[in-house]
């Protein structure tokens, strides 16, 4: 076999390496002195300190601030690790044109992220068909469009703090519970032609038109309320309050709506809308976690998953199709809803979950890599043009007449490989690169998502698991030894068998999962990685839906506070301090 | 989430109030399949999706049956009619047989003569390894080098220091139908689960385009892969 001359196969694709869109990304978050290729940073203690980063001063300034104002130091960045000698992180939100830093996807300082859980977290569904059959059959009082909407309209104001059948009740300001609302969806068009349209979340102008009728099927002609209870009481409550209120919400309204009285009905009802008809965004947590219902770790992958609205405007078709259509504008939207759904994942696992909640840290920064354009890159460049750079007639021509891949591990495997490869080859390539990803640490997570991805060809929600542990757990750390995080000491790692098990409490497929079943990874980017590997499998089958119609339906809403269409645009607004938050007490504390 | 369980007491209270009212009945007799009828249109709402398959699915994934024991007697690039050809004389016939016999040699060899020499003049070098699996010969092995070209039989021996780029896999009449034209290309028993590939996909992107070559020659894929 004829050898390689590195020397000048290294002149042959310099060139060609140097007008490649990573060089281009790297250049422009590094400077135009710094070559993103050099492994020397010739701008090493010339940054500026902490003057280059826009948070950092900031910071600085309010902690000399509150210091003199209460007597107390505060925030020093003369006592904390010196910082800035290097390049402090900033980069360009995907998609907008917003330069944000990793302080500025801190959970405390960014209100959408808040914004974000509390809305999941205040969201409680509940059937209202056991409800109305009790009246019409054990009352025989006659359930009517006009007492419906009637209903719909009690339940608003009792959303609102407001009594509805008790005088000498303290009521809520409703200025403070301004975001507390309830809506009604059925997949029976006549049905939801009954209600006021206010109180409708209608099904046909939220979803693309195939889409729609896909829901349409999926909920049946069940009738559900989607009850959102004001932010303010998550916020200073938990979801377990949450489910309570809801359900006494609902149980209230039913009560001066139809005028009820007696201990029977009523407890049946109350009991149908608390427990029996009512579905959680969470369950409760294992006791040394332990949270109340309608919490994040208590909530299945599936749902999480099917809180993300990025895709909904989009055709249900299966991406294999799309891929070998060669209909570039199309796969693009899906490549943008896949983008926006793993900003998301990533806060609400990472950032919220395990970063705060979990780890009591300060902030992930593998969290807001995504946000910061880290990820565009590599899914735009990587992931997608590798398949459109093979093959010499590109990505079609490569998957062309498939509209699936069978979820067999040996059919996805050299396409896993290709992927791992090909971004690891970057970090290699780049110590740019490496040094954005935190010292490499975030590598592991790229290479998570990436084995996540097989969901678009297969379809196969337990095949991306697989593969991301397979990239993480055996490629990576078995066998290159190139840990960072993820990739360490998490104990399924080397247990695919425990990952992919179906048999464990007979409900171990990945949508059912969540943060607090014991056997798999909770740690920070594998578990965005199990989020992925659900919605990317979901965008694979083109179903509408990953494990809820109900729960999609119920975050279609345009009414909530934060837009689960567009997370990143959320996130970059609320950087720059555009995004406003729900729950706020401005009403009630001192004018300033 | 919804705990179907807990449907119990409301749905036996409605049950014993339907039959008291509608029926007049003092008891409530059979409560178990009463319970059931009534769960069950309660939860009529509750629409059986089936199974989510695609449309090109029903062709794909399912493994080909073998083909006529002779077919090879009725081949038009099989040089030995006299018995069913190696994976290794496969190849032989197609590709160096196609090349002197119906490709570069004639008219129209021109033009695949450039498309050759431009293909292989931008491949690094690189070893194939091909195995496939006879019903009744079993495993077959057979090596394509590239960049110099040269086709080998076997795989490489232990201790030769030969180590092949990629291995594909593959069953010995899925070989046959890419030569005869019957699959289309090489990725299509990969993506339908049929074959498999160990090593580097781009090593084998390049030799799909080769192998595409050779077909042209024969006039075989026009239009096709």
């Amino acid at each position: 076999m004829a050898k390689i001359n590195p020397k000048r196969a290294m002149e042959k694709i310099l060139p060609k390496e140097r007008a490649s869109s990573t060089y281009r990304h790297m250049k422009n978050l590094f400077g135009e002195e710094t070559d993103p290729m050099d492994v020397v940073d010739h701008q090493m203690y010339k940054r500026g300190g902490l003057q280059q980063s826009r948070t950092k001063s900031e910071f600085t300034e309010w902690g000399k601030r509150i210091a003199l104002e209460r007597g107390i130091p505060s925030y020093n960045r003369e006592v904390g690790i010196p910082m800035g000698q290097r390049w402090l992180t900033s980069g360009t939100a995907p998609g907008t044109d917003t330069v944000i830093t990793f302080d500025d996807v801190m959970f405390f300082n960014n209100s959408a992220e808040q914004q974000m859980i509390d809305d999941i977290k205040r969201t409680i569904i509940v059937n209202l068909d056991i409800p109305h059959r009790t009246i019409q059959l054990r009352l025989g009082k006659e359930i009517s469009p006009e007492t419906m909407n009637l209903y719909m309209e009690t339940l608003q104001h009792r959303l609102a703090g407001g009594a509805v059948i008790q005088e000498h009740m303290a009521e809520a300001h409703p200025g403070m519970t301004k975001d507390g609302y309830g809506k009604v969806f059925t997949g029976d068009d006549e049905l939801a032609d009954q209600f006021d349209r206010r109180f409708v979340i209608n099904i046909n102008s939220q979803f693309h038109p195939d889409r729609a009728e896909m829901m349409k099927v999926g909920v049946g002609d069940k009738l559900c309320c989607v009850i959102r209870e004001p932010t303010i009481r998550v916020r200073s409550m938990d979801g377990g309050a949450i489910v309570r209120s809801a359900a006494q919400s609902a149980t209230m309204a039913f009560v001066a709506t139809y005028r009820l009285t007696g201990e029977s009905v009523l407890s049946d009802i109350a009991f149908s809308t608390r427990h029996a008809q009512q579905i959680r965004m969470g369950e409760n947590m294992w006791a040394n976690r332990a949270r109340s219902p309608n919490e994040i770790g208590g909530m299945a992958h599936g749902y999480i998953t099917d809180t993300t609205a990025a895709e909904i405007d989009t055709p249900p078709i299966p991406m294999m199709i799309e891929m070998s259509s060669g209909d570039m504008d199309s796969l693009q939207e899906k490549l943008h809803a896949i983008m926006n759904a793993m900003q998301m994942y990533g806060q609400i696992i990472e950032n919220i979950w395990l970063g705060q909640q979990m780890a009591g840290g300060i902030g992930f920064p593998s969290a807001g890599l995504g946000l910061l354009g880290g990820f565009e890159d590599l899914y735009d460049v990587k992931v997608f043009s590798s398949f459109g750079s093979m093959s010499g007639g590109g990505m079609p021509s490569m998957v062309k007449g498939h509209d699936r891949m069978p979820d067999k591990w040996t059919a996805v495997k050299p396409f896993v490989h290709m992927m791992a490869h090909s971004t690891m080859d970057l970090f290699d390539k780049y110590p740019t690169m490496m040094e954005f990803a935190w010292g490499g640490a975030h590598r592991m997570g790229m290479m998570g998502f990436i084995g996540a991805m097989t969901g678009f060809m297969t379809g196969d929600a337990v095949l991306g698991q697989l593969a991301g542990n397979y990239c993480i757990g055996l490629l990576a750390k078995e066998g290159w030894l190139r840990t960072g995080w993820a990739g360490q000491e998490v104990q399924h790692h080397i247990g695919p068998p425990y990952l992919t098990s179906l048999r464990f409490e007979e409900g171990g497929l990945p949508e059912l999962k969540g943060m607090n079943v014991p056997y798999v990874s909770y740690t920070a980017v594998g578990g965005s990685m199990l989020l992925v590997s659900s919605y990317s499998a979901m965008l694979g089958r083109g179903s509408a839906w990953a494990c809820s119609p109900l729960v999609k339906v119920a975050f279609s809403c345009p009414d909530l506070v934060f837009d689960f269409k567009e997370p990143i645009k959320c996130f970059a607004k609320a950087a720059i301090r555009e995004f406003e938050p729900g729950g706020e007490r401005d009403i009630i504390r001192p004018a300033r | 989430m919804m705990k179907a369980t807990a449907f119990i007491q409301p749905v036996r209270s409605l049950l014993e109030i339907r039959l008291k009212r509608v029926k007049g009945v003092q008891s409530t007799p059979c409560l178990y399949q009463n319970f059931v009828k009534v769960l069950l249109e309660v939860n009529r709402k509750m629409v059986e999706l089936g199974v989510i398959t695609t449309e090109k699915e029903k062709e794909h994934m399912k493994p080909h049956p073998p083909l006529p024991g002779d077919w090879y007697k009725t081949c038009d690039f099989v040089s030995n009619k006299e018995e069913e050809p190696t994976p290794h004389k496969l190849f032989f016939d197609f590709m160096i047989g196609g090349a002197i016999g119906g490709g570069l040699m004639s008219e129209k060899g021109g033009t695949v003569m450039q498309q050759m020499v431009s293909l292989f003049s931008h491949m690094p070098p690189f070893t194939i390894l091909i195995e496939t699996k006879h019903p009744k010969r079993g495993l077959e092995y057979v090596r394509i080098d590239m960049m110099p070209f040269g086709i080998k039989e076997g795989a490489p021996e232990p201790g030769s220091d030969e180590e092949p780029e990629i291995i594909i896999r593959m069953d010995y009449y899925d070989l046959v139908r890419l030569f005869t034209g019957e699959i289309k290309n090489f990725i299509d028993p990969i993506c339908d689960g049929l074959a498999e590939i160990d090593g580097d996909l781009m090593v084998f992107a390049e030799f799909e385009d080769a192998f595409s070559v050779f077909e042209t020659m024969f006039g075989m894929s026009q239009g096709q892969s």
